[in-house]
């Protein structure tokens, strides 16, 4: 099995390929920036994410696209950390981005 | 795009839905604002850019303590450099370079989970995440290298570094000979993305 044909220059490797895999990595990068879990948390739930994809026998698991991983890995960190579930417009402990914003 | 990489439309839209879905509810409960994700982003693509690499590469070919130092302690070798702010942050901490040499060329993969030194690097491509490449390239590094045009001596010793959560490697490659004379800016545009991660070399058109 050759390589994918962008594998030559710089200019020929797409970073995203679609706006909404742009849009989940910046998501689960601004969360973290702003406090809501450190980005090894992240990174560890994209590991198991793309470990249970590897581990499942080939004819059930569905084609490679690492950014469904990413955004299941997503989904599940912020549901861990309850970040859908925080006070709304109280005292957030400084976890509102805007506070933060550069 | 080839066909191997294909996946069906109605998966992508599921994907794109939950995201669209996951920033819409972030921006309601006032986690993030509608410009968080944008502004981010913007920073991110803006100053974690391979530029960063292309000036510790070429740092290192013409100042030989320097190459010395960033391969001991690349985190600190790098801070002496004027390079953007967080490059410590995401994906940034634990920074470690490596030098190809007379003899030695270094390959960086990810086998598990395309941990990528973005701050130096930018992001990754789209193939190097892939699962195919990354068994392959670890089980049999120079037929792969050979097939992306990287051909090495019998004699040269293939060194493959696993990203992971505690290393990210970057590579410096070999200063191309012939440049004794080139421009700091010359230099620059030989260092590719692919020469640092140990797919390609410096100069490789």
């Amino acid at each position: 099995m050759k390589l994918h044909s962008t594998c030559t220059t710089d200019q020929a490797a797409p970073q995203f390929d679609h706006e909404w895999q742009r849009r989940a990595f910046g998501l689960a990068l601004a969360l973290s920036e702003f406090g809501h879990y450190p980005w090894s948390e992240f990174q560890q739930s994209l590991i198991d994410t793309i470990g249970a994809w590897e581990q499942a026998p080939g004819d059930t698991r569905g084609e490679w696209e690492y950014y469904d991983h990413w955004v299941a890995a997503l989904e599940s960190v912020v549901d861990e950390h309850g970040i859908l579930h925080l006070p709304v417009a109280v005292d957030d402990g400084g976890h509102a981005a805007a506070e933060h914003d550069h | 795009m080839t066909d191997q990489f294909a996946y069906p439309s109605d998966r992508e839209q599921a994907s794109a839905d939950k995201v669209s879905a996951l920033e819409r509810l972030l921006i309601e409960k006032g986690v993030i604002t509608s410009t968080t994700v944008d502004k981010v982003l913007a920073y991110f693509e803006s100053e974690m850019t391979p530029l960063n690499g292309k000036k510790i590469v070429v740092k290192a070919w013409t100042d030989p303590d320097f190459a010395a130092r960033v391969v001991g302690d690349t985190p600190a070798a790098i801070a002496e450099l004027e390079l953007p702010e967080g490059m410590a942050g995401a994906e940034g901490e634990h920074l470690q370079a490596v030098a190809n040499g007379p003899g030695v060329h270094n390959l960086v993969i990810c086998t598990l989970c395309s941990c990528f030194p973005w701050p130096v690097l930018g992001l990754p491509p789209y193939w190097y995440k892939d699962p195919v490449f990354r068994a392959r390239a670890a089980r049999e590094p120079r037929t792969v290298l050979a097939e992306v045009g990287v051909e090495l001596p019998d004699d040269t010793e293939i060194k493959v570094w696993d990203s992971s959560g505690h290393s990210r490697w970057f590579v410096i490659p070999e200063r191309p000979s012939g440049t004794d004379d080139f421009t700091d800016e010359q230099l620059m545009d030989l260092v590719t993305t692919e020469s640092m991660m140990g797919v390609a070399l410096a100069g490789q058109a």
